[in-house]
Protein backbone atom coordinates (compact mmCIF):
# COMPACT_ATOMS: atom_id res chain seq x y z
CA UNK A 1 0.00 0.00 0.00
CA UNK A 2 2.46 1.99 0.67
CA UNK A 3 3.58 2.97 -2.72
CA UNK A 4 0.22 3.81 -3.72
CA UNK A 5 0.15 6.32 -1.13
CA UNK A 6 3.11 7.71 -2.29
CA UNK A 7 2.35 7.63 -6.07
CA UNK A 8 -0.70 9.77 -5.07
CA UNK A 9 1.02 11.99 -3.12
CA UNK A 10 1.45 14.50 -6.06
CA UNK A 11 -0.63 16.74 -7.32
CA UNK A 12 0.47 15.59 -11.33
CA UNK A 13 -0.33 12.36 -10.57
CA UNK A 14 -3.46 12.70 -9.39
CA UNK A 15 -4.64 14.67 -12.47
CA UNK A 16 -3.64 11.86 -14.29
CA UNK A 17 -5.59 9.17 -12.51
CA UNK A 18 -8.78 11.57 -12.76
CA UNK A 19 -7.96 11.97 -16.54
CA UNK A 20 -7.66 8.43 -17.28
CA UNK A 21 -11.29 7.83 -15.33
CA UNK A 22 -13.58 8.84 -18.41
CA UNK A 23 -11.19 5.98 -20.20
CA UNK A 24 -7.99 4.96 -21.47
CA UNK A 25 -5.75 7.28 -23.14
CA UNK A 26 -2.46 7.63 -25.05
CA UNK A 27 0.11 9.65 -23.27
CA UNK A 28 -0.17 11.49 -26.79
CA UNK A 29 -3.71 12.50 -25.91
CA UNK A 30 -2.82 13.19 -22.10
CA UNK A 31 -0.45 15.52 -22.61
CA UNK A 32 -2.57 18.00 -24.12
CA UNK A 33 -4.13 18.64 -20.94
CA UNK A 34 -1.20 19.23 -18.60
CA UNK A 35 1.27 21.71 -19.08
CA UNK A 36 4.09 19.56 -17.77
CA UNK A 37 6.46 17.88 -20.83
CA UNK A 38 6.11 14.33 -22.32
CA UNK A 39 9.42 12.77 -20.93
CA UNK A 40 7.75 14.23 -17.56
CA UNK A 41 4.27 12.29 -18.34
CA UNK A 42 6.15 8.81 -18.88
CA UNK A 43 8.15 9.21 -15.61
CA UNK A 44 4.53 9.92 -13.63
CA UNK A 45 3.10 7.30 -15.88
CA UNK A 46 6.23 5.10 -14.78
CA UNK A 47 5.40 5.79 -11.43
CA UNK A 48 1.68 5.34 -11.45
CA UNK A 49 2.06 1.75 -13.81
CA UNK A 50 4.79 0.82 -10.43
CA UNK A 51 2.09 1.69 -8.25
CA UNK A 52 -0.28 -0.71 -10.11
CA UNK A 53 -2.63 2.16 -10.23
CA UNK A 54 -2.89 2.26 -14.31
CA UNK A 55 -2.42 -0.49 -16.52
CA UNK A 56 -0.74 -0.44 -19.89
CA UNK A 57 -2.01 -2.07 -22.85
CA UNK A 58 0.05 -2.23 -26.17
CA UNK A 59 -1.94 -2.06 -29.52
CA UNK A 60 0.39 -1.49 -32.61
CA UNK A 61 2.46 1.78 -32.13
CA UNK A 62 0.25 2.89 -29.63
CA UNK A 63 0.62 2.69 -25.27
CA UNK A 64 -3.16 2.65 -23.75
CA UNK A 65 -3.11 3.89 -19.76
CA UNK A 66 -5.86 3.05 -17.94
CA UNK A 67 -6.86 3.22 -14.23
CA UNK A 68 -6.75 0.21 -11.84
CA UNK A 69 -10.18 0.16 -10.61
CA UNK A 70 -9.17 -2.90 -8.16
CA UNK A 71 -5.95 -0.91 -6.50
CA UNK A 72 -8.36 2.01 -6.25
CA UNK A 73 -10.68 0.00 -4.32
CA UNK A 74 -7.84 -0.84 -2.04
CA UNK A 75 -6.88 2.85 -1.08
CA UNK A 76 -10.90 3.84 -0.31
CA UNK A 77 -10.96 0.81 1.99
CA UNK A 78 -8.01 2.04 3.76
CA UNK A 79 -9.40 5.11 5.07
CA UNK A 80 -12.02 2.82 6.26
CA UNK A 81 -10.51 0.51 8.06
CA UNK A 82 -7.78 3.32 9.54
CA UNK A 83 -10.64 4.95 11.11
CA UNK A 84 -12.71 2.09 12.21
CA UNK A 85 -9.15 0.66 13.85
CA UNK A 86 -8.69 3.90 15.39
CA UNK A 87 -12.30 3.92 17.21
CA UNK A 88 -11.96 0.73 18.60
CA UNK A 89 -8.35 1.23 19.37
CA UNK A 90 -9.70 4.83 21.42
CA UNK A 91 -12.90 2.80 22.64
CA UNK A 92 -10.96 0.37 24.32
CA UNK A 93 -8.37 3.03 25.91
CA UNK A 94 -10.72 5.03 26.97
CA UNK A 95 -12.59 2.28 28.15
CA UNK A 96 -9.50 0.29 29.74
CA UNK A 97 -8.83 3.37 32.09
CA UNK A 98 -12.10 3.10 34.28
CA UNK B 1 -11.88 29.83 6.98
CA UNK B 2 -12.98 29.40 3.33
CA UNK B 3 -12.20 26.61 0.98
CA UNK B 4 -13.58 23.37 2.50
CA UNK B 5 -16.14 21.85 0.10
CA UNK B 6 -18.32 18.60 1.65
CA UNK B 7 -18.54 15.88 -1.00
CA UNK B 8 -16.05 13.63 0.19
CA UNK B 9 -16.08 12.74 3.72
CA UNK B 10 -15.87 9.72 5.99
CA UNK B 11 -17.84 9.83 8.76
CA UNK B 12 -17.57 7.26 11.61
CA UNK B 13 -19.34 7.06 15.28
CA UNK B 14 -19.02 4.65 17.86
CA UNK B 15 -20.40 4.77 21.67
CA UNK B 16 -17.78 4.74 24.44
CA UNK B 17 -18.22 3.56 28.05
CA UNK B 18 -16.40 6.71 29.93
CA UNK B 19 -17.34 10.15 30.56
CA UNK B 20 -16.65 13.21 27.75
CA UNK B 21 -13.52 14.41 29.65
CA UNK B 22 -11.65 10.78 29.49
CA UNK B 23 -11.87 10.67 26.40
CA UNK B 24 -11.21 14.20 25.15
CA UNK B 25 -8.18 13.34 27.06
CA UNK B 26 -7.19 10.48 25.08
CA UNK B 27 -7.73 12.77 22.03
CA UNK B 28 -5.50 15.51 22.91
CA UNK B 29 -2.91 13.99 25.50
CA UNK B 30 0.11 12.92 24.25
CA UNK B 31 0.83 10.38 26.48
CA UNK B 32 -2.34 8.91 25.74
CA UNK B 33 -2.39 9.17 22.35
CA UNK B 34 0.53 7.30 21.67
CA UNK B 35 -1.56 4.27 23.46
CA UNK B 36 -4.14 4.41 21.04
CA UNK B 37 -3.25 5.82 17.39
CA UNK B 38 0.40 6.79 16.23
CA UNK B 39 3.70 5.08 17.16
CA UNK B 40 4.64 8.80 18.10
CA UNK B 41 2.53 11.92 19.15
CA UNK B 42 3.22 15.76 19.60
CA UNK B 43 0.29 17.96 20.17
CA UNK B 44 0.04 21.37 21.72
CA UNK B 45 -3.90 21.19 22.84
CA UNK B 46 -4.95 24.89 22.06
CA UNK B 47 -6.55 26.63 19.30
CA UNK B 48 -2.98 27.37 16.45
CA UNK B 49 -1.17 24.71 18.42
CA UNK B 50 0.41 22.05 16.22
CA UNK B 51 0.25 18.30 15.84
CA UNK B 52 2.97 15.50 14.80
CA UNK B 53 1.96 11.90 14.28
CA UNK B 54 4.08 9.65 13.13
CA UNK B 55 2.22 6.05 11.71
CA UNK B 56 5.04 3.66 11.25
CA UNK B 57 3.04 -0.12 10.41
CA UNK B 58 5.82 -2.63 8.37
CA UNK B 59 2.48 -5.21 7.73
CA UNK B 60 0.87 -2.60 6.00
CA UNK B 61 4.38 -0.83 4.31
CA UNK B 62 3.27 2.21 5.91
CA UNK B 63 5.41 4.93 7.22
CA UNK B 64 4.00 8.55 7.16
CA UNK B 65 4.07 11.28 9.35
CA UNK B 66 0.98 13.38 9.96
CA UNK B 67 1.36 17.05 10.73
CA UNK B 68 -1.42 19.10 11.50
CA UNK B 69 -2.88 22.59 13.31
CA UNK B 70 -5.72 22.82 15.47
CA UNK B 71 -8.68 24.75 13.89
CA UNK B 72 -10.89 24.37 16.99
CA UNK B 73 -11.25 23.58 20.54
CA UNK B 74 -14.26 23.05 23.26
CA UNK B 75 -12.96 20.97 26.53
CA UNK B 76 -14.81 18.18 26.23
CA UNK B 77 -16.68 18.70 23.20
CA UNK B 78 -15.11 18.84 20.03
CA UNK B 79 -11.50 19.22 18.69
CA UNK B 80 -10.71 20.11 14.92
CA UNK B 81 -7.25 19.99 13.12
CA UNK B 82 -6.16 19.59 9.85
CA UNK B 83 -4.26 16.73 8.94
CA UNK B 84 -1.30 16.20 5.98
CA UNK B 85 0.40 13.45 5.59
CA UNK B 86 3.77 13.65 4.40
CA UNK B 87 5.69 10.99 2.76
CA UNK B 88 9.16 11.01 1.25
CA UNK B 89 8.80 11.75 -2.82
CA UNK B 90 10.22 9.01 -4.99
CA UNK B 91 11.55 10.92 -7.41
CA UNK B 92 13.92 12.75 -5.14
CA UNK B 93 14.32 11.09 -1.42
CA UNK B 94 15.56 14.44 -0.15
CA UNK B 95 12.00 16.19 -0.90
CA UNK B 96 9.22 15.41 0.79
CA UNK B 97 5.46 15.64 -0.99
CA UNK B 98 2.52 16.41 0.45
CA UNK B 99 0.19 14.39 0.15
CA UNK B 100 -3.47 13.05 2.00
CA UNK B 101 -4.72 16.38 3.12
CA UNK B 102 -7.60 16.49 5.06
CA UNK B 103 -9.86 17.97 7.93
CA UNK B 104 -10.25 15.78 11.27
CA UNK B 105 -13.04 16.88 13.61
CA UNK B 106 -13.93 14.96 16.45
CA UNK B 107 -17.33 15.57 18.22
CA UNK B 108 -18.14 14.54 21.61
CA UNK B 109 -21.40 13.74 23.04
CA UNK B 110 -22.25 13.07 26.49
CA UNK B 111 -24.52 9.72 27.37
CA UNK B 112 -26.81 8.69 29.96
CA UNK B 113 -24.40 6.95 32.77
CA UNK B 114 -21.23 8.45 32.32
CA UNK B 115 -20.90 7.35 28.07
CA UNK B 116 -19.95 9.01 25.41
CA UNK B 117 -20.80 9.16 21.76
CA UNK B 118 -17.56 9.83 19.73
CA UNK B 119 -18.31 10.46 15.77
CA UNK B 120 -15.20 11.47 13.79
CA UNK B 121 -15.51 13.15 10.10
CA UNK B 122 -12.66 13.36 7.52
CA UNK B 123 -13.24 15.93 5.02
CA UNK B 124 -11.00 17.40 2.70
CA UNK B 125 -9.61 20.06 3.04
CA UNK B 126 -8.86 22.01 -0.29
CA UNK B 127 -6.79 24.89 1.10
CA UNK B 128 -3.51 23.78 0.09
CA UNK B 129 -4.80 22.11 -3.10
CA UNK B 130 -6.52 24.91 -4.76
CA UNK B 131 -3.91 25.19 -8.03
CA UNK B 132 -4.82 21.16 -8.28
CA UNK B 133 -8.10 22.86 -9.46
CA UNK B 134 -10.51 20.26 -9.42
CA UNK B 135 -7.99 17.63 -8.25
CA UNK B 136 -7.78 18.77 -4.85
CA UNK B 137 -7.42 15.84 -2.84
CA UNK B 138 -11.03 15.61 -1.76
CA UNK B 139 -12.07 15.58 -5.41
CA UNK B 140 -9.59 12.89 -5.76
CA UNK B 141 -11.17 10.67 -2.76
CA UNK B 142 -14.87 11.16 -4.06
CA UNK B 143 -13.62 9.92 -7.38
CA UNK B 144 -12.00 7.42 -5.99
CA UNK B 145 -14.89 5.86 -4.94
CA UNK B 146 -16.99 6.41 -8.02
CA UNK B 147 -14.02 4.26 -9.20
CA UNK B 148 -13.89 1.85 -6.44
CA UNK B 149 -17.68 1.06 -7.03
CA UNK B 150 -17.58 1.13 -10.62
CA UNK B 151 -15.01 -1.73 -10.35
CA UNK B 152 -16.41 -3.76 -8.23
Amino acid sequence: MGDSWKAVADGSRRQILLLLKDGEKTPGEMAGHFDFSLPALSTHLRVLREADLVSERKSGQNRFYSVNTEKMNDMVRFFDEFWDDSLSRLKRHAEGRK
Amino acid sequence: MSGWSGSAEIRKSVEIDAPPEAVFRALTDERELIRWIPTKAKMEPRVGGELRFRFHWDARNVDTEVTGKIVELVLGKKLSYTWVAVMRSDRDPARMDDAPAALVTWSLEELPGRRTRVTLVQKGFDERFRRDGESGWEHFLSQLKVLAAAGS
